[in-house]
């Protein structure tokens, strides 16, 4: 027999597999445009282009005209994490002695990975480090979980001597809210830093920043918030800015989510603002401090901040988009053609090195793992050489 | 928030959301947009007075279970997401089981158990009543050879 929890772990491995890489908002748009201008058209889907990158099916790739065009070569024999970064894995077990599911979250350094512990109530309810170098699971702390239907953990950070994590109620918009939890590294009690609402709820992406927490929102611009709780204060002149890693925030062309550019990196301790060369054409530019990747031409490619470097991405992979690069190294993608279907593209060494259907946590990917039989094999990105 | 904002900043949930509901990515485009569609034409009044996402999921569950009763299964499955080296319980395999399940009785467990709704809040949504969900709920876990965990009742 089946558990709960299979079913529960399939529905969400499913859903995180339909990335919709691009303009879904272009065709709402471009549909109601359409009905508009000639009542209700059953074609102005076709002219739509939706794109929905799922699995296994074939996107279609639409640059407005309705090409589709083929960039670099494909992929060939890709070859797997166990071969290629066994430094990088480690296998556990997958349950702790209470019974309760390893989930591994974030990578915090090349020895330790965040691990929560979910309860068969389906929600994480303990975090965990499992320590590589005495292969060790050391508890930090229990996670208390609001009383609220659907509340949803949604990512985790460990900077200096800080734990913090977010979780945020299911339906956006008016009366959702987000919450951030703190706890200290070394471990202890967890304690509620603070309740966001209205726009703030809203939170896409979150560091650490000495005694504060720093995140900002879908609509753009970073906020700072006291660990020890109080009110969030928006930092000045990060207007339209998304939070990268601390003290870095991007800057993008207008456009939809995820087709603008990334076109400035702002450092916000020191003010200064640097600009991405972005090249005519392109859509869903995101950098990191060293690289940068995108789609140009149908497919995708990669670059250095300032335009040097530019070379296609093997053709079949197809980036999922994220708030920064995988350990500013690596994109993240799903592969059209062939029996693997999940891998990661690494920038520095032009290898795509294949994931399966490896889980990953939240906010911008650092540690995949997969179950094998009672085990669990994790991928820690920042223990790749 | 205007309409494009939200579409914008929840279209990639909405997605996932459909994609769970239907098992391929074009149905669940369409059903997205559909139900986005809707939305936007009486957008004032839902971002005023409602929850603009509860209404699109609201619609979305809906709309797919009165498309379903409309339709054959024409595609049994999508490939994702198959599983190659993971265990003999994979998710893939457990993915192609819920593609042969009657509408109805997905919807329920998308419900139940993707969007963590109680089985009140579905017999609302849906217009049945609650031991309906129930029994919606209980052949379908027979089916897939789920075994119902009793906890907190979550369910209830």
């Amino acid at each position: 027999m089946r558990s709960e929890e299979d079913l529960i772990r399939t529905l969400r491995t499913a859903a995180g597999h339909a990335e919709p890489e691009l303009t879904l908002a272009a065709s709402v748009a471009a549909r109601r445009r359409s009905r508009r201008r000639a009542g209700w058209a059953r074609t102005a889907l076709a002219a739509a282009a939706v794109v929905l990158v799922a699995g296994g099916t074939t996107a279609v790739l639409s640059d407005g005209g309705g090409r589709a065009r083929p960039a670099a070569e494909a992929t060939r024999g890709v070859e797997r994490a166990v071969e290629v970064w066994p430094e990088a894995m480690f296998t556990v077990p997958g349950t702790a002695v209470d019974g309760r599911e390893y989930q591994p979250m974030a990578a915090i350094s090349p020895a330790e990975v965040l691990v929560s512990a979910v309860a068969p109530g389906v929600k994480p309810d303990r975090l965990e480090v499992f320590d590589t170098g005495i292969r060790q699971f050391r508890t930090v702390t229990s996670m208390p979980k609001p009383n609220v239907p659907g509340y949803r953990f949604r990512d985790v950070k460990a900077r200096d001597n800080h734990i913090v994590w977010w979780g945020e109620t299911p339906h956006a918009g008016e009366g959702a809210w987000a919450d951030f939890w703190y706890v200290p590294r070394a471990g202890g009690e967890s304690g509620h830093v603070a309740k966001l609402t209205g726009e703030l709820a809203q939170v896409d992406a979150f560091d650490i920043a000495g005694d504060h927490i720093v995140f900002s929102v879908e609509r753009g611009g970073v906020y700072r918030l006291p660990l020890t709780g109080g009110k969030p204060e928006k930092i000045k002149g990060t207007d339209g800015l998304h939070l990268r890693s601390w003290p870095l925030a991007a800057g993008y062309t207008a456009g939809e989510s995820h087709e603008r550019n990334q076109n400035r990196t702002v450092n916000l301790e020191t003010g200064r603002s640097a600009d991405v060369s972005v090249p005519s054409g392109a859509r869903g530019l995101i950098c990191g401090i060293q690289w940068c990747a995108g789609v140009l031409d149908g497919g995708p490619f990669r670059q250095r901040p300032d335009g040097s470097d530019r070379r296609p991405i093997p053709a079949d992979l197809r980036p999922l988009v994220f708030e920064g690069l995988p350990a500013d190294r690596f994109v993240l993608g799903r592969l059209s053609s062939g029996p693997v279907i999940q891998a990661l593209y690494d920038l520095t060494t032009e290898e795509v090195v294949g994931l399966d259907e490896a889980e990953f946590g939240g906010g911008v990917p650092t540690v995949f793992s997969w179950r094998e039989g009672s085990n669990l094999t994790v991928v820690n990105l920042l223990a790749v050489m | 928030m205007e309409f494009e904002d939200f579409v914008r900043a929840r279209g990639p949930a909405l997605l996932r959301y459909g994609y769970v509901l239907t098992g391929n990515p074009d149905d669940a485009a369409d059903l997205v947009q559909e139900a986005l569609l809707k939305l936007g034409d009486s957008w004032r009044r839902v971002r005023n007075k409602d929850n603009p996402e509860a209404y699109v999921r609201i619609t979305m569950a809906r709309q797919h279970v009165s498309w379903w009763r409309g339709r054959r299964r024409e595609r049994i499955t999508d490939d994702v997401p198959e599983g190659s080296y993971t265990d003999a319980h994979s998710t893939g395999e457990l993915w192609r089981e819920l593609a042969t399940l009657p509408g109805r009785q997905r919807v329920v467990l998308v419900l139940r158990y993707y969007e963590d709704l109680s089985d009140q809040e579905i017999a609302d949504i849906l217009g049945i009543s609650r031991g309906t969900v129930r029994s919606l709920a209980f052949r379908a876990l027979n089916t897939l050879r789920v075994r119902p965990a009793v906890f907190e009742g979550r369910h209830s």
